[in-house]
């Protein structure tokens, strides 16, 4: 039994602790694997919690672009038959215009041909042999002829019993009849009473002699290369709109040490000043994650003091004021490619800085916290971006971005570039 | 050591820069039985030790991209674990009082009994120490510290860091001496 001395004693500790082989547990290594997966956003959970806003998107496309192809219906065919219409009474225009030209110069009978083959041709075209009810005749700008009944002094074209009694009425019938038995059915006296039909002129000659006097009516059709613009491009401009957005927010200072993206909501309101020109203003909500080097960020001396970090990690919540404008480049009825510039405020509400230092220096800082309030234009704000319609009043609009630092920001002043890209849905009420 | 300059550690360190999850698991594997082995005599019980050997290896993992290849990866490794020990004993000492046991005079020591100790058994008797004793035992003798570092690392004096480590040592003497082959046989059976 003999004291041990120190040298010794430390000997046998030293080549224990140096041959100690713990076994391996792998329950230690699935508690540190969890942990893991919890930071690099692995878990569904995780994963769902950070990017749930796009997750939400990603839902919602497919199902507002289903909604938005599956409800759009047919045009109606009036609309077309309408345009043959006012198509062909462009185009009679034309020919009676030139009639009367001729009125002054030609024959009678030259001027009173033309009319009638006029006629003729309203007759035997199909798109618009149907005959024009009464009770719509001035639908389209179509004139209501005055009654030329014979008990008015008139040549009796429009009486409803000749009309019931004409053959040409008959053809009409026939001709607009969907089967055999519906063509040989006499026409009633409601059905001629609606049938005012240019056919009861067919087989008569104009009295150019007991016309009144019409006034000349000059006619300029519209040049084919300036038809009138589609509808759709001049609702298309609206004079308000709100977005709400939601971006990954990835800050950085000098572009290096990236870190895990951040997020950022944003709620815009655009006021149209053209219709490709619009003011954008708003707020934005983000939390910026990001390294900065310890040269970058403004160390307070009582750190430096102490310890100089090597680098800070810093995290803040911040509120930023964008103001800006929009110009569309590019405008489609279903799609718009715009840029967008303007400049930010931000609003520094929670910060923290955690100081990494590579020797422990007792009392040394750790980290700082607290907030340091406004940074008035301290960034200018740069985009491009993609809206697609969903519905009349709804959009969806993909904008990357980036924010590029005109002064230091937050307790470091560090010039914080931060890049991202909106996904918005932009509303566009009822109002102009 | 030619492991940690190897291509396998160095493939191994990449596939981590790359958060390849099987490649941490294995250099964790790899480095297990060595960064317990630190965290055990910084601690007193495994399951503290295991909190600190993960805590650690975290740190490995997210701050990887810091270590510098051409150094050596076990001595940064000891590095975090015993910084993140210290971190944990900073903490300890804010709860827990440091009971300064008395330490008798001259222990006699059978060195049979010791040569025939297991190294559990003995790195067991580092974490019976009190907290103050046993960090500055392990930095100065296993870590090899010197007494002005320890004095920095956990703010006391040099003199009251020497004065740990010779009271650390009568205690571990105080203990080995109480070891009898009765003892020995009964934890070894």
């Amino acid at each position: 039994m003999t004291e041990l001395p120190d040298d010794e004693l430390d000997k046998l500790f030293r080549k224990s602790s140096e041959e100690l082989d713990p076994q391996f547990d792998p329950e230690d290594w699935n508690s540190l694997s969890k942990r893991l997966d919890a930071n690099d956003g692995k878990v569904a959970g995780g994963w769902l919690k950070k990017w749930w806003p796009l997750a939400l998107m990603a839902l919602l496309i497919p199902i507002a672009l289903t909604i938005h192809y599956t409800s759009k219906s047919p045009e109606p065919e009036a609309l077309p038959i309408k345009r043959e219409v006012a198509g062909r009474d462009l185009r009679t225009g034309r020919d009676v215009r030139s009639g009367m030209e001729k009125k002054s110069n030609a024959k009678e009978e030259d001027k009173s041909n033309v009319v009638e083959n006029n006629v003729k041709d309203i007759i035997t075209d199909n798109r618009v042999r149907k005959t024009l009810p009464r009770s719509q005749s001035k639908a389209g700008g179509v004139y209501l002829e005055p009654n030329r009944s014979k008990g008015e002094g008139g040549d009796g074209a429009f009486s409803i019993n000749n009309i019931a009694k004409s053959k040409s009425a008959k053809s009409v019938m026939a001709n607009n009849a969907v089967n055999e038995d519906s063509a040989e059915q006499e026409i009633s006296e409601d059905q001629a009473r609606l049938l005012i039909s240019a056919t009861a002129l067919a087989s008569r000659t104009l009295n150019w002699e007991n016309q009144p006097e019409i006034p000349m009516v000059t006619f300029t059709p519209p040049a084919v290369s300036e038809a009138p613009k589609p509808e759709k491009a001049e609702v298309d401009y609206a004079k308000w709109a709100v977005r709400l957005g939601y971006s990954p927010d990835l800050s950085t200072v000098g572009f290096k040490n990236y870190t895990k993206p951040g997020t950022a909501f944003s709620l815009l309101v655009e006021y149209g000043l053209s219709s490709r020109l619009y003011l954008q203003a708003g707020v934005v909500r983000s939390v910026k994650d990001y390294t900065a080097n310890a040269g970058e960020y403004k160390l307070p001396k009582y750190v430096t003091d102490i310890n100089t970090p090597y680098d800070v990690d810093g995290s803040c919540t911040m509120f930023e004021i964008p103001v800006g404008l929009r110009y569309n480049v590019v405008r489609n009825e279903q799609s718009k490619w715009f840029v967008g510039t303007g400049v930010s405020s931000y609003y520094a509400q929670k910060e923290r800085y955690d100081y990494n230092y590579k020797d422990y220096i007792h009392g040394q800082k750790p980290y700082w916290q607290g907030k340091t309030g406004w940074f008035l234009l301290s960034h200018i704000n740069a985009s491009v971006g993609y809206e697609r319609t969903i519905t009349k009043k709804l959009s969806l609009v993909a904008e990357p971005y980036i924010r590029i630092p005109v002064k230091g920001v937050g307790y470091g002043k560090v010039n914080l570039t931060t890049v991202g890209m909106w996904i918005s849905l932009r509303y566009t009420p009822a109002f102009k | 050591m030619p492991e940690y300059t190897s291509a396998v550690l160095i493939e191994l360190l990449d596939g981590c820069l790359q958060k390849n999850r099987r490649s941490q698991e294995l250099l964790y594997k790899q480095f297990y039985g060595y960064a317990m082995s630190i965290c055990l005599r910084y601690t007193r019980s495994r399951e503290e030790a295991k909190e600190i050997l993960n805590d650690g290896f975290f740190k490995v993992f997210t701050k990887l991209d810091t270590f510098d290849s051409s150094r050596s990866f076990k001595t940064w490794l000891s590095r975090i674990m015993i910084n993140t020990a210290l971190d944990h004993y900073r903490q300890e000492i804010r709860r827990d009082v440091f009971d300064d046991v008395e330490v008798a005079d001259n222990v006699a020591i059978d060195e049979t009994v010791i040569s025939k100790l297991a190294h559990e058994e003995l790195m067991e008797l580092i974490q019976k120490l009190t907290p103050a004793y046993r960090v500055v035992f392990s930095l100065s003798v296993i870590d090899g510290y010197t007494h002005e570092e320890i004095a920095d690392q956990l703010n006391i004096s040099v003199g009251a860091s020497k004065s740990n480590l010779s009271r650390a040592r009568e205690k571990l003497r105080e203990m080995l001496s109480k070891i009898n082959i009765g003892d020995y046989d009964r934890v070894t059976r």
